[in-house]
């Protein structure tokens, strides 16, 4: 590449994803982490809330995950599982379904929470083609619901629709429900639960399955009513429909049980993973599926039609062993529950006389904060001064990431590390009320 | 876990002065050292690292987030004042937090109890190795540490005598060298800068002197100048080498360093001497800054004709002096032969700095203050834009959000400014406007310089009100102070008790009464002016001048373009209303506050920044409730101004603003205009009336016989404008300015009026006589050509 050519390239060359692309230089450049804090090019420390994109579950610089990563690289850092397999592949398979109740029983890696997403949809279709149902194509999912930003998570994310505008067409056959609200006092659960009758009794013998986060993620960190939950396990058992639950964020500790379908107790035929499967070290994501879908396949003498090259990468599996291995080390999860309510907790006590907050909403150590309009009395804060908020949050020293979703809920999230201690908790609180109580 | 400890280290504070007491948190050459000398030990020195700093509070709380135990400010005379005040702020926030100060000028202030700054204590030789070891040491054994001044301690010199007589400390003088630090990462925002020499050493003998070796100095240039040096190169300390040899040396290594840009060096008079004059001309110098210390070497024809042959044989180079505190005092010669310079060309009147060491202040005469004063150019761009801002109500983007920039003043409250607790309040770059009614008694003429290095002049109504500050520990950067003529139509801006030169004139018109042009001169109108809107026949007068403008795509009268409305913002572009932010407020009578002149209150004196800003969001959202703006079909370009003066009611400003829905774009080329104005040649000379601008209402190279058809398919961010015939296009995104074919005006100008392919065909055919297949060849090209240009992406284009 001659000088010249290289003097014609942006100054910035990286486009970071879901921001403004002119946006380049602006963004704080991290170098360290270690526990629950990551430091910038400056040595200014932050507190992490968010663990990185909610996937850093365990912190920065777990000695078991760096020593299990380390390893595997010197042992053997890729094998094409097209043609060959590896020890530590499998055995993170089975680890990861053994956590899982019986009728989760095989594994597919991918690479992303949008690949997992992506194959859960695949796989409803495929499973009631294979069945000769070929009327049922439609897939249920919810208004406020982010699966990804892949064709088929894109198409499937009810928040998205508006952005998501001009890359179509995107993928056809999503029935968009009303997500139920109950638990910010809109509407009742019993509405909710006659709604979701409805749609199954009118649309049920075209519907393959039906995808639902447990916990509303980016729509703002809304607890799904267990009986709603419960009740959609039956819908789908009823009408011969398949239940994926994307567990990307609520998975693998996050809510304070390894996944969040334990609270309510209907166990999905999918189970989409990511994010902190490994903690984040490394890309890594998996789908967790019922013998009754193997079945089918193996009826049938077909593959699966789904690869991505680095899918179930041994390193990152290695990553995703030594995870597992700390999430079962005894009081790890109990701690994470704990840390959650003791969070909620002090935040409910702290912001009560903050006029801009609204209430904190979620699981373990899953947790948003709603914040209102106090100007004008409106359930929602304007875009531009939760915005502001965040960036004044990031000033004194804590990561946040904000959740705007129009005429719902604005506020932002709080998923710290595991690892966070309970004078943390208090630190964080502290920032939050310095930032939102004002002076 | 593997990685840092959360608070490990120190928390690095450098404040750099962009303007007068105008604030940015960044990196400095001293800093790198620093953290450079952390990293090699494996620890962490972290930088507070802030380009808009919003209230001392905010920057407490944010350095407070570091974690660190000890925050370290490196003070030079400049942000002596700013240092102080947020070290009070940031005690009052943790008072278990060690805080030091570092510095060449530090070192001066060995009289001075740290204790009265809010500091624990001020390093005063190598402040390297001493951070580092009060990182890692509890503040009992700091009492044992060498070359440190303790807060409360009340005789440093005999404290510590003898750790500076250790000759494992002070070792040979000249043997002191710089060469122990590692390599300084590279660094952002510090400049091109290297060092040949500081006075930050241990060893008393040598004055604190310590230089670089040959070959370190030599690893460093090459440092820098791999990170690409496009400006020259600065070269600090070659001032203080008292070694003929040394000196030589040093230049011999900057000789094999030649970088494109030159280098920037220091030398004494005496220096000087030592260098043959051709080695001296061969130098790659941009720039030789001859600091005196003895007014002697002034009138010295040794010195000044030495210097006259070195400068007639670089052509484009710059000599520049720095006086101190002792050279200015016999002013009278000193000034006298400093005229001669400037006189013979050798410098010019920006040419001439002041280094003041300690917190002294030295008294100047006429002569000395004019010199200096004129050197700084009979203003400071950045005050007077802050201040128009503040007339105007148009800050820009980075300057909102960060606490209240200005507060207006009226002179019966002046004596209250405290009780507004700025440092909660107002930005670290704000300033409080004090608006004299009262004709000012006549100003004592004295002149002084202080560690600023900046004239400045004792003002009557400015001491009592620094002085309440100081008394109450409050810091606000700036006094500025409207003063009124007798008649009430000139005002006179000080700012501050800073000296620029020639006092700022500023005339206010009520815009009823900007008069008629009667030749070219007024029509492009002299000097600053505000044009208030203080009744409805002024409002008339304005509404009829955009008219105009919508008619005839110009400007008719100079004081449209050269004056500044006051709050503008008020019928400026959707977004333009800064009131959510509040970067202004007016104090008022019985103690209330206002977030714009004039209108209605928004809280109190002593409420919080905080309140008064939910107060002012409230207010404005609820009033755009009532007015429905968000179904209001202007809602795009109105400012949708909340808080009216009286003469106005709320239907009559949503009135006026449907009718004249150019009236943001008027306001938008009444800026522009005055920018370019300023900066591009080719319209600095021009009558105002001989500009023209294309509006929906009016076209220039387009017929008036074609109508608007649809939206417009040029964005906003373009604005074509005329000079004379030449069409010329403006992309405020980028800031260029580019000249442009009639015909692509013309495109240009359908696009502003949204006509179809079909139209634009039609009206290149009719302008440029060509036919059909012509005009759609021309139109295709000259789309072509604005995509590739990246003006008009083709997509934006009507089909």
């Amino acid at each position: 590449m001659s000088t010249l050519q290289n003097a014609q390239k942006a100054v910035y060359p990286l486009i970071h994803p879901l921001k403004n692309v002119q946006l380049g230089e602006s963004f704080t450049s991290l170098l360290e982490g270690s526990g629950i804090y990551v430091r910038d090019e400056n040595g200014k420390p932050y507190i992490d809330g968010i663990s990185g994109l909610w996937n850093v579950s365990l912190g920065y610089g777990h000695p078991g995950i760096r020593q299990a990563i380390l390893e595997q690289l010197d042992r053997i850092p890729f094998v094409n599982l097209v043609d060959q397999t590896n020890p530590t592949t499998v055995k993170f398979a089975q680890e990861l379904l053994a956590l899982t109740p019986e009728r989760l029983s095989r594994a597919i890696y991918t690479c992303t929470g949008s690949e997992s997403a992506e194959l859960a949809i695949k796989l409803m279709r495929k499973y009631q083609s294979l069945r000769g149902l070929e009327q049922k194509q439609n897939i249920v999912a919810l208004s406020i619901s982010y699966h990804g930003t892949y064709y088929g998570a894109m198409s499937a994310s009810g928040i998205d629709r508006e952005i998501s505008q001009g890359y179509g067409p995107k993928v056809p056959g999503f029935l968009f429900h009303d997500t139920p609200l109950s638990s910010l006092g809109r509407g009742s659960e019993d509405e909710e639960l006659r709604a979701i009758e409805e749609l199954f009794e009118r649309e049920g013998d075209r519907i393959a399955g039906m995808i639902v986060e447990p916990i509303i993620g980016s729509g703002g960190t809304i607890p799904l009513p267990d009986a709603f939950l419960r009740k959609i396990r039956e819908l789908c058992d009823l009408h011969g429909a398949l239940l994926a639950f994307d567990e990307v964020a609520t998975g693998m500790g996050r809510t304070g049980r390894m996944f969040a379908f334990e609270h309510s107790g209907a166990v999905p035929d999918i189970l989409c993973l990511s994010k902190g499967i490994n903690s984040g070290y490394l890309p890594l994501g998996a789908v967790l599926f019922s013998e009754a879908i193997y079945r089918e396949f193996a009826a049938a003498n077909l593959h699966i039609e789904h690869l991505s090259t680095q899918n179930g990468n041994p390193i990152a599996c290695a990553a995703g062993l030594a995870t597992i291995e700390a999430l079962n080390q005894p009081g790890m999860l109990e701690h994470v529950s704990e840390m959650g309510e003791l969070l909620r907790e002090l935040l409910n006590e702290e912001l009560a006389d903050c006029p801009a907050f609204l209430e904190t909403r979620g699981k373990g150590l899953m947790t948003g904060v709603a914040l209102q309009d106090d100007l004008a009395g409106g359930v929602c804060m304007e875009a531009e001064r939760l915005s502001a908020l965040v960036g004044r949050l990031k000033q004194r020293g804590l990561i946040v990431y904000p959740f705007y979703t129009p005429g719902v809920t604005t506020g932002f999230h709080l998923y710290p590390p595991f690892v966070v201690s309970a004078q943390e908790v208090s630190k964080i609180v502290g920032i939050i009320k310095k930032t939102l109580g004002g002076r | 876990m593997y990685g840092f400890t959360y608070g490990e280290g120190i928390t690095l504070i450098h404040f750099k002065a962009q303007s007068s007491r105008l604030y940015t948190a960044g990196d400095s050459l001293n800093c790198r050292y620093i953290r450079a000398h952390f990293k090699s030990r494996g620890g962490n020195a972290a930088q507070y690292i802030e380009a808009s700093l919003g209230t001392l509070q905010d920057c407490a709380e944010e350095i407070e987030s570091f974690g660190s135990a000890v925050v370290a400010f490196e003070v030079e005379p400049q942000t002596y004042s700013l240092c102080r005040g947020l070290c009070r702020t940031l005690k009052r926030l943790d008072p278990d937090i060690r805080i030091v100060w570092f510095g060449e000028w530090v070192g001066t202030l060995r009289d001075t109890d740290p204790a009265d700054a809010g500091a624990d204590a001020f390093v005063l030789a190598e402040p390297e190795s001493r951070l580092w070891r009060l990182s890692e040491s509890d503040k009992e054994s700091w009492r044992s540490e060498p070359g440190l001044k303790l807060a409360g301690e009340v005789d440093f010199e005999d404290t510590h005598q003898e750790a500076f007589s250790d000759p494992q400390a002070g070792i040979e003088p000249d043997m002191c060298l710089l060469d122990r630090l590692s390599s300084p990462d590279a660094a952002k925002g510090s400049g091109c800068t290297v060092r040949w020499a500081d006075l930050q050493g241990e060893t008393s003998q040598s004055n604190g002197l310590r230089r670089h070796s040959a070959s370190r100095f030599a690893q460093e240039l090459q440092q820098e100048a791999n990170c690409g040096a496009y400006s020259p190169m600065v070269v600090e300390g070659f001032e203080l080498e008292p070694s003929p040899q040394r000196l030589l040396q040093g230049l011999g290594v900057l000789e094999q360093h030649a970088t494109g840009a030159g280098f920037e060096i220091a030398l004494s008079p005496e220096q000087l001497g030592w260098i043959e004059p051709e080695r001296l001309e061969a130098l790659s110098l941009a720039t030789l800054e001859l600091v005196v210390t003895d007014s002697g070497s002034l009138r010295s024809s040794e010195v000044r004709n030495r210097l006259a042959d070195w400068k007639k044989g670089k052509a484009g180079a710059k000599l520049r002096i720095t006086l101190d505190e002792k050279t200015v005092s016999p002013e009278q010669e000193t000034a006298s032969a400093l005229r001669d310079w400037l006189t013979a060309g050798l410098i010019g009147q920006g040419d001439l700095n002041v280094r003041v060491k300690g917190p002294g202040r030295t008294e100047l005469h006429a002569e000395m203050a004019d010199l200096l004063s004129a050197s700084t150019g009979g203003s400071d761009p950045a005050l007077l834009n802050g201040y128009l801002a503040f007339k105007t109500g148009q800050y820009p983007p980075q300057a909102l959000g960060s606490g209240v920039k200005h507060v207006g003043v009226s002179e019966e409250h002046a004596a209250g400014l405290a009780g507004l607790e700025p440092d909660q309040l107002m930005g670290v770059n704000s300033a409080f406007i004090l608006n004299k009614n009262s004709v000012c008694k006549s100003e004592k003429e004295e002149k002084y310089i202080d560690m600023e290095g900046v004239v400045k002049q004792s003002r009557e109504w400015y001491g009592p009100i620094d002085h309440e500050l100081e008394r109450q520990r409050q810091y606000v950067p700036h006094v500025h102070a409207e003063i009124l003529s007798a008649d009430d139509r000139m005002m006179r801006l000080e700012m501050s008790e800073f000296d620029f030169g020639s006092p700022v004139e500023i005339g206010l018109t009520n815009y009823r009464e900007a008069s008629e042009p009667a030749d070219k001169e007024t029509a492009n109108g002299q000097g600053l002016e505000i044009l208030q809107l203080v009744q409805p026949a002024d409002l008339d007068a304005f509404m009829e001048d955009v008219e105009a403008f919508e008619r005839e795509g110009r400007f008719l009268r100079g004081y449209q373009v050269q004056g500044y409305v006051a709050d503008s913002c008020r019928w400026s572009a959707a977004g333009q209303c800064p009131i959510k932010q509040l970067p202004r407020l007016y104090t008022e009578a019985d103690g209330k506050v206002s977030g714009c002149g004039g209108c209605s209150a928004i809280g109190r004196i002593g409420d919080s920044y905080d309140a008064l800003q939910r107060e002012a969001a409230a207010i404005s959202t609820r009033e755009q409730l009532l007015r429905g703006c968000d179904g209001c079909e202007i809602r795009d370009t109105c400012s949708k101004c909340t808080f009216l003066p009286e003469y106005m009611t709320r239907n009559q400003y949503c009135d006026l603003r449907k009718r004249h829905v150019l009236l943001h774009r008027y306001m938008q080329v009444a800026q522009l205009l005055k920018g370019l104005r300023q900066y591009t040649a080719a319209f600095r000379d021009v009558d105002i009336r001989e500009i023209g601008v294309s509006l929906r209402t009016c076209t220039h190279v387009l017929p008036a016989s074609y109508p608007s058809e649809g939206d417009a398919w040029v964005p906003d961010h373009l604005f074509v404008l005329f000079v004379g015939d030449q069409p010329l296009l403006y992309q405020a995104n980028g800031g260029k300015l580019l000249k442009l074919s009639p015909l692509m005006a013309l495109v240009l100008e359908a696009g502003i009026k949204g006509l179809s392919e079909i139209s634009l065909r039609r009206a290149i055919s009719e302008v440029f006589k060509a036919d059909e297949a012509q005009a759609e060849t021309a139109a295709r090209q000259v789309g072509l050509k604005l995509d590739e240009m990246g003006i008009l992406p083709a997509s934006r284009r009507a089909s």
